[in-house]
């Protein structure tokens, strides 16, 4: 078993991996930039190292910087998280020939599956559907001749895509040249690969997708499925586990397909295939994600799993502790990712100081979180604050309680989408489970704003401040007495010099609280 | 016996007046005929309070500012200044926060991928002015409000901090 570990990420995943290691008694190496010296993972881990600037490319995107740490740290091995160096074949690489461990899949697996177009051929050779598509296209003339033969409307998507990048949507051939030229692009751009394929667009499809793990001796396992269709800009905003859509001959089913693929990869690790189901029921195979992902812990509420300390126990080369027949499931769980954008205002990513900060608790409640008060939310990296779960003996107690967390995360000073996932959580349609990945589309949520009443509360608040009219509660017993409560601050003025205390100064306007 | 307040920022003023009794606190805006009983209990040794609106618990963020108090509540944040009225201080208030110029500034640090809006454009609340990147997205920057563009202070391709002038649009 790995002593000491090296966790290359940052935010709520570092933290929960930090946690994953100590729970297996591992010493844990948070690794930080410029912006990141007071962040939870680093005041949550055993040891601490500075990488480098805010801008990823220089810290947690620094092969080099990650690796010189983790062996003068004297680290077994290094945890990726997800983003970053995550499904980076070459630093899988790296670590092995500096003679650590890269907990995840083998580079020749994350190689494989990275890239789209392998693997859907992987997917085919094992007899798992694709949607019906091209492979690599080098011309606009051949995406044009491939849409014509599967018909329009199709996707055009980077092979080395992810998080919802280099993906069109095209509704006629017009829209064809024009927008290959700008996918690739932006393929290019993200992930250094221009390359492009053609895939068919279903209508009114769900996003399903089965968690596996595996370990070294070919044992593979499938956790059940998580239902990811809300969805917005191509990123998940919900997901829960199980899918109202799935019934136990199609989880099934989908399970030993993705167990076939993970297998044709010669795949260890957790992992995730991904499909597309229509609404006649049949699957397709999207893509596979090799590494934990963000939706992990709706897997784990409800199988009562612990994938990250599986992860990290299958890349020590220990056997995997339980077959599918071993898992019970048990209830719903369902999670929202809070981010810092407004939803009032188109979404914009909101930076600053989050000057006040309070988690959900309670029954049934899990929360992952970067947030602390004072957190300075810094335009470098993704937007995601927290994720929230939620767990229920069946989705609408599920349901009912992400209700009763959202409405108790208060997040003061930047702006969250707390508000519009309340409101998703309301529709008619989100309760009855009657969702797609267009759903969000058709559904123009936008919750409506206080920003009156906000105002008018904040007015009072200040204009009481200031002229002195506030209660003051908050005061510690003095001499062994107990210190009135609820009284203004004139009369714990006057009672502090009773006790020869000190006594206040009073409002700033110089007056209060003399007329009361 | 009630007390009048100017409570104002940038581009708002309202007057409101305080009845303190030994009881309670009561607050109304000038024109209101309703009183509004409140209570604002500072929680612990921090900066964050509890205000009472008619027993309805609201959590703000309150920091002392030189003549006012900078309240943050949920994603929103008003600078206020509060001083006593009085005739002249309201009238000269009112004249300031009349200028119908609105400064539209970068939401965030990022760079500047489009700009399709210039100086004499009309524009009507959520045109989309300008396109920045930023946390790894393109974000469209829309108008808050009808009016003209009196200034693009930015070009495609520059890098902007949180906080610096964008363009500058004359509400109309």
């Amino acid at each position: 078993m790995f002593s000491k570990v090296l966790v290359a990420n940052r935010g709520e995943i570092a933290l929960r991996i930090v946690r994953g290691l100590r729970d297996l008694d591992i010493r844990s190496v948070a690794v930080y930039s410029d912006v990141d010296r007071l962040s939870q993972h680093v005041r949550y881990a055993d040891e601490a190292h500075y990488i480098g600037p805010a801008d990823a490319r220089q810290s947690y995107l620094n092969v080099e910087r990650i690796i010189e740490v983790a062996k003068r740290c004297g680290a077994d091995a290094v945890h990726p998280g997800y983003g970053f160096l995550a499904e980076n074949a070459e630093f899988a690489e790296a670590c092995e020939r500096a003679g650590l461990v890269f907990i995840g899949p083998s580079p020749e697996s994350i190689r494989r599956l990275g890239d789209k177009i392998e693997a859907r051929r992987i997917a085919e050779q094992a007899g798992v559907p694709v949607l019906p598509g091209s492979g690599e296209l080098t011309s606009v003339e051949e995406a044009l001749a491939c849409a014509e033969r599967i018909g329009y409307p199709v996707m055009i998507k980077a092979a080395a895509g992810g998080g919802g990048r280099g993906i069109r949507l095209i509704e006629s051939p017009e829209q064809l040249p024009g927008a290959a030229a700008r996918a690739m692009q932006e393929a290019a751009a993200a992930f250094g690969n221009p390359a492009i394929y053609v895939e068919k667009n279903l209508k009114k499809v769900r996003h399903i997708e089965v968690q596996v793990i595996g370990d070294r001796y070919g044992n593979i396992v499938p956790l059940g499925e998580r239902e990811c269709s809300i969805q917005r800009r191509h990123q998940k905003i919900i997901e829960e586990c199980p899918s109202v859509a799935v019934s136990p001959q199609l989880r099934r089913t989908l399970s030993r397909a993705a167990v076939r693929i993970a297998r044709a990869a010669n795949y260890h690790n957790v992992g995730t295939v991904e499909f597309l189901l229509d609404q006649d029921g049949n699957h397709y195979f999207l893509e596979m994600n090799t590494r934990l992902q963000v939706e992990h812990p709706v897997t784990e509420m409800v199988t009562g799993t612990d994938l990250v300390k599986d992860q990290i126990l299958v890349a020590a080369g220990e056997e995997l502790p339980y077959e599918e027949a071993d898992l019970l499931t048990r209830g719903w769980a369902i999670e929202c990712r809070i981010v810092a954008e407004d939803p009032f205002n188109n979404f914009l990513p909101s930076v600053g100081r989050v000057v006040f900060a309070r988690e959900p608790a309670g029954p049934g409640i899990r929360v992952e979180s970067a947030l602390y008060d004072g957190i300075e939310v810094t335009p470098y990296y993704d937007s995601l604050l927290a994720k929230v779960t939620a767990w229920g003996r069946n989705r609408e107690g599920a349901r009912q309680r992400m209700k009763r967390a959202l409405a108790e995360f208060r997040v003061v000073g930047v702006a969250t989408n707390i508000p519009y996932l309340q409101q998703i959580l309301d529709l008619p349609d989100f309760i009855a489970g009657d969702i797609d990945t267009g759903f969000l589309d058709r559904n123009q949520v936008l919750a409506e704003e206080h920003y009156e009443e906000q105002r008018r509360a904040a007015e009072i608040a200040a204009l009481l401040l200031v002229t002195g009219g506030e209660r003051d509660t908050g005061e510690q017993p003095l001499n062994g007495q107990a210190a009135p409560t609820n009284g203004y601050r004139s009369q714990i003025g006057a009672w502090r010099r009773q006790q020869g205390g000190s006594t206040f100064a009073g409002g700033a306007m110089g007056r209060w609280p003399r007329s009361f | 016996m009630a007390e009048k307040f100017l409570v104002r920022t940038d581009e708002t003023i309202e007057a409101y007046e305080i009845e303190r009794t030994s009881e309670s606190v009561r607050v109304r805006r000038e024109g209101e005929e309703h009183w509004t009983e409140v209570e604002l209990h500072r929680v612990g040794d921090s900066q964050l309070y509890l205000l009472m609106l008619e027993h309805q618990p609201v959590e703000i963020y309150l920091e002392r500012r030189r003549g006012g108090a900078r309240a943050t509540i949920g994603r929103h944040g008003f600078d206020f200044k509060v001083e006593r009225w009085r005739p002249q201080a309201a009238k000269l208030a009112a004249q300031q926060v009349q200028t119908g110029l609105r400064r539209i500034t970068a939401p965030m640090t990022g760079s500047i991928i489009e700009v399709r809006c210039k100086p004499g454009d009309q524009v009507a609340p959520g045109d989309v002015l300008l396109v920045i990147e930023s946390m790894k997205m393109n974000n469209e920057l829309r108008s808050p409000a009808a009016g003209v563009i009196e200034q693009v202070a930015v070009s495609a391709g520059q890098r902007v901090n949180a906080g610096e002038l964008l363009v500058a649009l004359h509400v109309s």
